[in-house]
Order: C-alpha cells, then structure tokens, then sequence
C-alpha cells in the first residue's frame, strides 16, 4: 500500500516538474517577442500613407508593424465588432466622424495631453487631428468642352450639379462606405437645412455610381470614365499633377483626418509615441510627400470644423445615413 | 477475493454486456442518413488553396505564388461567398480570376464594378470587400518584370515634361523599359521621402495599354519619374495607391535637354 501511495506521489511529482519547466519556457518566448514592439494598425488613409508613417516611425524606433487597409464605415464595423478582442492598436486616418463614433461606443481611448492641436482633435483627446481635407466638385474638362460647352461656366455648388443635363455624368463616394461620402451628407443636411432631402434626391438621381472608396470618384473623371464628381480636394490635386485634364471647384465643407487608439490593447506606450511622431515635424514633412491633405500645424482658419468639434454628431450622421438609404432605395 | 467485489464485478459486467445489447439495436445494421450536403457541397472550403491565377482586362495575366497573399484572398473570397444573391448588370469585367483547391476543386471569379463568384452575382455596384480584393490584385502587378513587360504592350505612351506633352519614341521607350526591368521595389519612405525633396517638377508617363479606348480607367496607369526612384499609379486602383521603384529613369534623359 505504502509503495503504492510512494509511485503514485513521485508521479505527481515529475508530472509538476515537466509543467513547470513547460511554463517557463513559454514566458522566455513571450519575453523574446515582447522585446521587439510591434504595432498593428488599421489605415483608412491611402495604403501608402499608412506604410509611410509606419515605416518611417518603426525604422527610427525598431518596432515592427502591420497593417490593413479599410474604407472608413468598414473600418468602424470591423473594430465594432471586435470590441471584445480588438485586434489593432491604432487607427490611422478616416474622417473624424468616424473616430468619434469609436469614442461614443467606448472602442477608444484618449491620447496623453502632450499635443496642441488646439481646436482640431477631440477635446478629451480620443483622437487627435493630423490634416485637414476639403471637399471640392472635380470636373474633367475635356469632356465638359465637348459635352456641355467652352465658354458654359462649371457648377460651384452640390445644388449646380441637379441640372438635368448631368444626369448619370455624376460619381459620388457611398456614404454607407466611404468617410469622403459621409462628410458629402454632412454638407448637404447641414448646408441646406430642410431643403437638404429634396437636394439628395436629386442627387442620387443624377448619379452614375456610388463607389465604396472616396478616392474613386476623380479617377472615373480623370480618365474621362465620367464628366462630374466630388471628393476631397486632396485626391483631385494628386492626379492633377499627372496632367489629367481637370479642374477642382472647392466647396466651403471641411473635414479632419485622424488618428485614434484602441482600448484593451497592450502596446498604448507605442501608441501614444507613434501618435506623437506623425504630428512630429518629420511626420508631417513625411505626410506632405505622400499625402495631398494640408498638416493641421499648417491650417489656421478652419472655423466651421472648429465649432462642430466635440459636438455630438454621430447621432446626427446615423439619421442622415438612413435618410440617404430611405432615399436611395426608392 | 471478498464477496462483495465479485457481487461488484459481477453487476459491471452485466451492465457492460446491457449497454453492447443497446448500442447493437440503435446503431448497428440500421440506415443513417448523414446530412452533408452542405459540406460535400463547400468542401473547398475545408481545402487548402494552393494557386491563384488572375487576368487583368489590360495588364495581362499573374499567378500569385505567395501563399500568406492566397490565403488572404481566399479568405476574403469566403467572407463574399455568403453574400446574398444580387441581380448584377453587364459591365466591364476588369478581373478575371481563377483560385484552385488542393483537392481538386476550384472557384472561379470576375471583378469590375460589380462581383461574380463561382456563377453568383455577389456585388452589383463596389463594395468595400470588392475594392479591398481589386487593390490585392493589383498589387500583384507590383513589380519590375511585370511592369516593364506593360510598359512594352502599351499602345501610347505619352510624356509630360514641364508642361509639354509628347508621345515617346521607340528608343526612348527601349531604354526606359531596360530601366524598368531593372527597377527594385522601395519600402524604406525615409529614401523615398529623401528622394522626393527634388525641387524639379517631375517628369510623367502616361500609359495607355489600347490605343482606341480612350475614358476607361482600367486601360490607365501612371508613372512619376524622380531622380533616383519613380512611382506607379493604375487608375483602377480605387484606393488611389501608389508604389515606388528604385532606379533612375530620369538618367535615360542625362546630358539631354530638358524638353
């Protein structure tokens, strides 16, 4: 019995050695890993901004990276969905509608009070503001000589752009999609008041193709696939400056790319140092290259998206998004 | 042995032999219908993808050989497999593709603004997964080889040079393509944000693949010439992306006037 009792305890005993040594192996891998920082981000920004910041900032700092490339509306589904377990730390770019959305649904968490971004972040610092965009009609004027005259001025307002005459010769971001989309909503509800339903009504009518990204809509009028569209000024300039024949009309709507944080994440540290590169003057010099937004350093009157910061618009944009699906479907 | 673990064994193995009696009855030599259809149906999706072959409209075929890319595209195909059935118009198909399963099954796929999957209209107008896939194909077009033999097949090539547009001519176009084939992918920015501190407005290529299909976006790219590295831009990209190459397209031009 006694012998019994004696094998069975020494059993046990190797059985607790063997996991125990088990144990410390694995937490001098995990130390290993840890060693090197690693940041994952998901990027609304076009793909090459994303890689230039995370790149230039992980040379300097030895981390290592990844990212995933999203449009703005999936981006915020995506982190939704993974509130429980997020999976990135950081989010770069999409407009800031978007990153207060993932403030108001408690997905974020606020930077460190060491930017001065002043009126262009969220005044509890959830995200912080790195360039300012601005909407603009792009008109490929090639087509607009051919198609509707030399000497016909081009339209200067989202109300121009109902004439009849430019029926399906219009491409616009889906709002359902695209962050540019959602801001063009904000324009028209916020622009035209109680006139804003009618207008999108007739905006919808005249439109071609609502694309899932906000960069599209001026390379289908680029390339002469459309005559009108509207995004941000930004990517008009990018492919004016490859000769396209087009021409920018800017609209007095204006709109905050970002960067925010994620919750439950264990790289914050990095997080807020990396937040604090791109705002940095290499950031920013490394933004102006890739980029076709203006730094936020550089904008100094940008009142109306000074007075709406902190302003509870989420609410507003999920009625204005199904308005804009109420109408669409009829 | 005492009495009482032989009464003990003795109960065990009946209601041994018991549950053998019972499970005989149910299970054995009685017909089960296994419903599987669902899986026999999907089994690919149970199956490694091993070769993905793409087709652009204008740039010519790919197979993508990298497996972390396969998957992740085979990933994205399933997530758009279980779209509800849409009513797709007939538009341009920009991408064509076909991905093949290491049992032997296969998907196929065409991709322009709206989406078909093995048959099934998935997307009739651009979706965030279709402009997600449409950029991962693209960037298998992302490098030297591929792009020097689209630079050959182009139709027109046309350059601007200070403000100046001209069509290119051959031996130009000769050495601008040996260039290219010599290129290297750059993914250090802090080089490529060096190189674009030039102060000279850089030189453009504008490639068109089919000379007599002029407003098409697919038929479009852009190439951006700086001193030591140029970029590339598809215009079907809806991302807008661009990529960068090391090599100096500008020295085709050295000793040269500008024109």
């Amino acid at each position: 019995m006694r012998k019994g009792i004696l094998f069975l305890l020494s059993i046990i005993c190797i059985i607790s050695i063997w996991i125990v040594q088990n144990n410390q192996q694995t937490k001098q891998g995990t130390a290993a890993r840890e060693m090197t920082p690693h940041l994952t981000a998901y990027v609304s920004a076009k793909e090459d901004i994303g890689r230039a910041l995370l790149s230039s900032y992980c040379e300097v700092k030895k981390c290592t990276y990844e990212f995933v490339r999203l449009s703005t509306e999936e981006l915020v589904r995506r982190v939704t969905q993974e509130a429980e377990h997020p999976r990135a730390d950081i989010i770069i770019g999409g407009t800031w509608d978007a990153h207060q959305t993932l403030k108001k649904r408690g997905l974020s968490t606020p930077f460190p009070a060491t930017s001065s971004q002043e009126g262009l972040q969220d005044p509890d610092r959830y995200w912080i503001g790195y360039e300012v965009e601005r909407l603009a009609i792009v008109v490929n004027t090639d087509l607009w000589k051919e198609r509707i005259g030399k000497n016909i001025p081009y339209p200067t307002t989202l109300k121009d752009l109902t004439l009849e005459v430019y029926r399906d010769e219009l491409i616009l971001p889906d709002p359902n999609h695209s962050g540019t989309g959602a801001t063009i909503l904000q324009a028209i509800f916020d622009g035209y008041g109680t006139s804003g339903d009618t207008l999108l009504r007739q905006l919808i009518r005249q439109t071609r193709l609502f694309t899932a990204n906000g960069f599209a809509p001026v390379s289908y009028v680029a390339s002469g696939e459309a005559m009108l569209g509207v995004n941000f000024i930004g990517d008009q300039q990018s492919l004016r400056e490859k000769y396209y024949p087009i021409k920018s009309i800017p609209l007095d709507t204006y709109s905050i790319n970002a960067i925010s944080k994620l919750k439950n994440r264990n790289q914050q540290g990095l997080s807020n140092d990396f937040m604090r590169y791109v705002l940095s003057e290499d950031g920013q010099d490394i933004l102006r290259k890739v980029s076709f937004g203006t730094p936020t350093y550089a904008v100094s009157q940008v009142q109306p998206i000074k007075k709406s910061v902190g302003q509870d618009i989420v609410s507003d944009y999920q009625d204005y998004l199904r308005r804009f699906n109420l109408l669409y479907d009829k | 042995m005492k009495i009482s673990t032989i009464v003990y064994l003795i109960l065990m193995g009946i209601l041994f032999v018991l549950g053998l009696l019972l499970l005989q009855q149910n299970v054995f030599g009685r017909l089960h219908v296994i419903k599987d259809n669902p899986d026999i149906l999907n089994q690919s999706d149970n199956s490694v993808p091993t070769e993905l072959t793409i087709r652009h409209r204008a740039w010519g075929e790919q197979t993508i050989e990298d497996g972390n890319e396969i998957q992740r595209i085979t990933s994205l195909l399933k997530q758009m497999k279980t779209a509800t059935n849409e009513d797709c118009t007939a538009g341009m198909t920009t991408f064509t593709g076909t991905l093949r399963f290491l049992n032997g099954t296969s998907w196929s796929f065409s991709l322009g603004e709206g989406m078909i999957l093995n048959g099934r209209c998935i997307a009739a107008q651009p979706l965030s997964q279709t402009t997600m896939l449409k950029a991962r194909l693209l960037n298998a077009y992302h490098n030297p080889q591929q792009l020097s033999q689209q630079f050959n097949q182009a139709e027109e090539v046309i350059l601007f040079d200070a403000g100046r547009s001209r069509k290119i001519d051959s031996s130009l176009r000769k050495a601008l393509e040996e260039k290219i084939k010599r290129a290297e992918p750059m993914t250090d920015y802090e080089e490529v944000g060096r190189a674009l501190n030039s102060s000279d407005k850089p030189r453009v290529l504008q490639i068109t693949r089919y000379a007599n299909e002029t407003g098409k976006r697919d038929n479009l790219m852009n190439i951006t010439i700086y001193d030591a590295l140029f970029s590339v831009q598809y215009m079907d990209d809806d991302n807008g992306n661009t990529f960068y190459l090391k090599g100096s397209l500008a020295s085709v031009w050295k000793g040269a006037k500008r024109r």
